[in-house]
C-alpha cells in the first residue's frame, strides 16, 4: 500500500512498468505535456479503478504521467506477481478484457469529438459519454460534471478561455445549468 | 508471436467453437451501426473497412482491416451498440462466431485470453498516442499519431514501410485537417524522411 500526496507521480512517461496499480481512495489523472507545456489528460480515474494495468501486457513504456490530483492511497502489485494472480484466476482476464474495451470505447467517443473544430460539440461529446458512463438517465441538468473548467479544457485539447467562454455559450443556448460554479448537464 | 492490435485465431478452432464462414459482397454491410454486437468476426479473404458517418453525412474512415484480422472483437465485452459500420470493399470471406461460443473459447484457451488483452492494451496504447496527436496543434503530430495506430494493426517485418490505404480526404476528416493541411504535413513528412510518398500512396 503506498500514499501519495497531490501533484506527486505514480509513474512518469517514458518509465518502464514494474507494478499493477489499483486506487484504495483519491483521484489521479493520465497525462501529457506537450512541449510547450500545455497538458492534455487522458483519463481521469478514481477508487476502484486501476491505473495503466494496460501497459503491463505489451512491454513498451508508459505513454502517460500518472498524476495524484488528491491524496491517494494506492496498491500495488508487483508485475510477476499480477500475472501469477491471473492465470490462477482465468475470469479475471475477462475482467480486465472488459475495462480495456471500455478504455477503447471512451478513445473512440473523445477521438470524434477533438477531431470537430467547434469547441461546442467538443464539450458536449465529453459531457454525453460521461453522463452515459454514469448510466444517468437522458433528463436534462441531471448530471453534475465532476470536473472542473479546466480539467474540461485539458481532456478535449482547447484552452481554458475557450472552455469557460464555451461553457458559457452552452448555457445561454440552455445545454447546461451552472449553479454556485457547478455544471449540470 | 509478435502482438498486435488485432487478433489472428485459428480458422479450424474458431469452427470448433460454431464458427461459420460467411460471404458478402463488395459494399455489404457486415454489421451496422447502433447494430448489437452479437459475433466475434476474423477475416479470411478480402476487406472490410470501419467507418461513420457525421449529421453532415461525412465519412469517418476508421481502419481498414483485411486477411487474418479480427474486428468489433472489443464491442463483445461491452454492453454496448456498434459506434460504427463494418462494410467490405472487396468481396470477402469473413469467419463469424457468436458471442457467447466466442467467450467459452476464451475460457477453454487462456492462452487466447492473454493475447486478447495483449490485444486490446496494445490498440489502446496506441489510441492514447493518437488521441494526444490529435489534441496538438501540430499537423505533423496529428498524422504521426494516426499512423502509428493504423501500422500497430500489421505485423510487418521491422523496416519494411506500411502502406497507408486512406485518401488525403479520409485523413484530412479523421485528422480534423484541412485538405490542403495534410497535403503539406505530408510533404513534409517525405522531406523529414518519416515516410515516402510514391506517386499517390504513402508508406510509413
Amino acid at each position: 500500500m503506498m500514499s501519495y500526496s497531490p501533484s506527486e507521480y505514480i509513474f512518469s512517461e517514458g518509465d518502464v512498468p514494474t507494478y499493477y496499480y489499483q486506487i484504495i481512495s483519491g483521484e489521479v489523472k493520465l497525462n501529457n505535456y506537450s512541449e510547450d507545456g500545455k497538458e492534455f489528460i487522458q483519463n481521469i480515474l478514481s477508487a476502484g479503478q486501476s491505473c495503466g494495468e494496460s501497459i503491463l501486457f505489451i512491454g513498451k513504456p508508459y505513454p502517460m504521467n500518472a498524476e495524484v490530483i488528491t491524496e491517494c492511497r494506492v496498491l500495488r502489485l508487483p508485475k510477476p506477481q499480477f500475472f501469477d494472480l491471473l492465470n490462477q484466476t482465468p475470469q479475471l482476464f475477462l475482467e480486465i478484457s472488459t475495462f480495456l474495451s471500455q478504455g477503447l470505447y471512451y478513445k473512440f467517443i473523445m477521438m470524434q469529438n477533438i477531431s470537430s473544430q467547434n469547441p461546442a460539440t467538443r464539450i458536449r461529446g465529453l459531457m454525453d459519454y460521461l453522463k452515459s458512463l454514469h448510466g444517468r438517465s437522458d433528463a436534462p441538468y441531471s448530471f453534475l460534471i465532476p470536473f472542473t473548467r479546466k480539467q474540461v479544457a485539458s481532456l478535449t485539447g482547447l484552452c481554458v478561455e475557450t472552455a469557460i467562454r464555451t461553457i458559457k455559450g452552452m448555457e445561454r443556448d440552455k445545454i447546461v445549468k451552472i449553479k454556485d460554479r457547478k455544471i449540470l448537464y | 508471436m509478435k502482438t498486435i492490435s488485432c487478433m489472428n485465431i485459428d480458422g479450424s478452432l474458431l469452427r470448433t467453437f460454431g464458427g461459420e464462414d460467411k460471404s458478402f459482397k463488395k459494399g455489404e454491410l457486415v454489421y451496422r451501426e447502433g447494430d448489437h454486437a452479437m459475433y466475434y468476426f476474423q477475416i479470411e479473404e478480402g476487406k472490410v473497412k470501419l467507418n461513420n458517418y457525421d449529421d453532415g453525412g461525412k465519412e469517418f474512415i476508421h481502419n481498414i482491416l483485411a486477411k487474418n484480422q479480427s474486428f468489433g472483437d472489443s464491442m463483445l465485452f461491452l454492453e454496448k451498440a456498434y459506434a460504427m459500420n463494418a462494410i467490405c470493399l472487396l468481396p470477402s470471406e469473413v469467419i463469424r462466431v457468436p458471442k457467447d461460443n466466442f467467450l467459452e473459447l476464451l475460457k477453454e484457451h487462456p492462452h487466447l485470453s492473454v493475447s486478447m488483452n495483449a490485444c486490446l492494451s496494445h490498440r489502446l496504447y496506441f489510441k492514447a498516442i493518437m488521441i494526444q496527436g490529435m489534441a496538438s496543434q501540430s499537423p505533423v503530430a496529428r498524422l504521426k499519431g494516426l499512423m502509428d495506430y493504423l501500422k500497430s494493426y500489421h505485423d510487418g517485418e521491422c523496416g519494411q514501410a506500411f502502406n497507408v490505404e486512406l485518401t488525403r480526404q479520409q485523413i484530412a476528416s479523421l485528422t480534423g485537417l484541412r485538405v490542403e493541411t495534410v497535403i503539406r504535413a505530408l510533404k513534409k513528412m517525405e522531406k523529414d524522411n518519416i515516410l515516402s510518398l510514391q506517386s499517390r500512396k504513402i508508406l510509413y
